[in-house]
């Protein structure tokens, strides 16, 4: 028989029986039922380009909204005491308006205290060093001294010595000069070091008198030692330190136009964006890619099953 | 031996329209039944799993969409599963008489309404064989569409019915 003979004799096969014809037959007619068949490539054609618009326009929108004029912001401060010292600070970022400097805590009238404050102030360039001259002099005229200078073009730091009766007035002098940025002071107390030295001085003393030759000479070495570090104690207690610096701040970075500041949220609001995207890229990447390897690999294996059982059945 | 371009270069269908069950039913009937024919080799068989079918497929006919594949390759793919249960359960009841009893002898095979020889001869094929020359041969099948239905690409169905169609001129040219 030749392959054209095979092929007919093939292509007419008997047709279906007539009883099945009947069976068939007898099955109803599906009711029709509304579906709504989801759209899913349709969808995603609308939806992706929808996302990154509404992406790009959350940003641009973000960018504007957060582009208005700085906000004035007001110095706050904060006091908190514990065993003897107490700090005092606030730190802004420079702003357009004048803030407040905080009255800076005064030191004690009737003990021994470490007193030392910081000030950061913006200058612009052409006080800078006139400002410094003047926080100098204010440093002198208040009794105390200059005990460093550190200055350039855009920068100069100070640091004051200043007796403790005059450094809260000092420190209000010097917080005129320009804007404050960050102001901090911390106090603590020395008093007790003190007591406690002069109880061992005058435990010294009754001892020297008592003794003699070598011992005597060891108590007199002792004894001076513990002056000195009485003296510095005592130093120490009556000038505070207050550290100054002067700074001229950027101006571009400092007031960027109303378009500069709109781009720099907009892209700020855009990395954001990417970052939660990549975020759930990392979280769901590797969950959804087992599913498809799952999902295919369960595939293949059920066509490999379904191939050996018909390559088997005869 | 004629080649399997001859099968391949079979006329394009027309665009396939949404047609009632009944009437889908009544136009794919032939087919179907030959298609389970050819692979099950049993009259009788392909007969209950073509009625199976269309049970099937009349609860399965508001899932069946024509933009996604004809109503005649839908009706085969259902065809096709049916066909591949009775095999699984086919096989699990051998193995179980083959179990507790030694195997019947040989069966008297039935009539297909084919030459002894042709039958014969389809007989030696596996299913798979039988299988692809029943969706290419017999129902005309096109290639994209017998290849979707098998689960494989158009190069694979293509290669199997060349292989397939060999080994029956084989067969029937050992016959003789």
């Amino acid at each position: 028989m030749t392959s054209d003979a095979i092929l007919t004799e093939l292509r007419g096969l008997r047709r279906a029986p007539d009883s099945l014809r009947e069976r068939v037959r007898t099955l109803p007619e599906p009711q029709p039922r509304f579906t709504f068949a989801f759209p899913v490539r349709r969808v995603l054609l609308v939806a992706a380009p929808a996302v990154v618009v509404l992406a790009l326009g959350g940003a641009a929108l973000h960018g504007v909204l957060s582009s208005g004029p700085p906000r004035p912001v007001v110095l706050s401060g904060v006091a908190h005491g514990s065993a003897g010292t107490a700090t005092f600070g606030a730190a802004k970022a420079p702003t357009a308006l004048q803030p407040q400097l905080l009255r800076p805590l005064a030191p004690s009238a009737t003990r021994l205290t470490r007193y030392a404050a910081t000030l950061r102030l913006d200058v612009t360039r052409d006080r800078l060093a006139q400002d410094a001259r003047l926080a100098m002099q204010l440093a002198r005229n208040a009794g105390g001294y200059v005990a460093s200078v550190d200055m350039n073009e855009t920068h100069a730091a100070l640091v004051l010595r200043i007796p403790n009766t005059k450094v809260q007035q000092a420190v209000l002098d010097l917080g005129a000069l320009g804007t404050v940025t960050a102001q901090h002071v911390r106090i603590a107390d020395l008093q007790r070091t003190a007591n406690l030295q002069e109880d061992r001085i005058a435990k010294l003393r009754t001892q020297i008198a008592a003794a003699t030759g070598a011992e005597r000479t060891r108590l007199e070495q002792l004894l001076a030692r513990l002056l000195k570090a009485h003296a510095q104690t005592v130093r120490e207690g009556s000038l505070a330190t207050v550290a100054v610096t002067f700074t001229v701040p950027q101006a571009a970075a400092a007031h960027p136009s109303r378009l500069g500041r709109t781009a720099h949220e907009a892209g700020r609001f855009l990395v954001r964006e990417l970052s939660w995207l990549l975020f759930a890229l990392i979280v769901f990447g590797p969950v959804a890619l087992v599913a498809f390897v799952a999902i295919v690999g369960v595939r293949a294996l059920r066509r490999r099953a379904e191939a050996q059982l018909l390559s088997s059945t005869q | 031996m004629k080649d399997v371009h001859a099968v391949e270069a079979l006329p394009m269908r027309t665009q396939p329209v949404r047609l009632t069950f009944q009437q889908a039913a009544e136009r794919h009937l032939d087919d179907v039944y030959r298609y389970l024919l050819v692979f099950t080799r049993d009259p009788s068989l392909a007969e209950d799993l073509a009625a199976e079918t269309f049970e099937r497929a009349l609860r399965a006919w508001r899932r069946f969409d024509p933009r996604r594949a004809s109503a005649r390759t839908w009706l085969c793919t259902i065809a096709r599963s049916v066909a591949l249960d009775h095999f699984r359960a086919e096989r699990r009841r051998v193995r179980r008489e083959h179990a507790v009893a030694e195997p019947a002898g040989l069966v008297e095979l039935p009539d297909l309404g084919l030459s002894p020889a042709l039958e014969r001869a389809l007989a030696s094929l596996s299913a798979a064989d039988r299988e692809v020359i029943a969706l290419r041969v017999v129902l005309e099948l096109e290639p994209e569409a017998a290849s979707r239905l098998l689960g494989c690409s158009t190069t694979a169905c293509t290669t199997r019915l060349s292989r397939a169609l060999k080994r029956l001129e084989e067969l029937m040219t050992d016959d003789e």
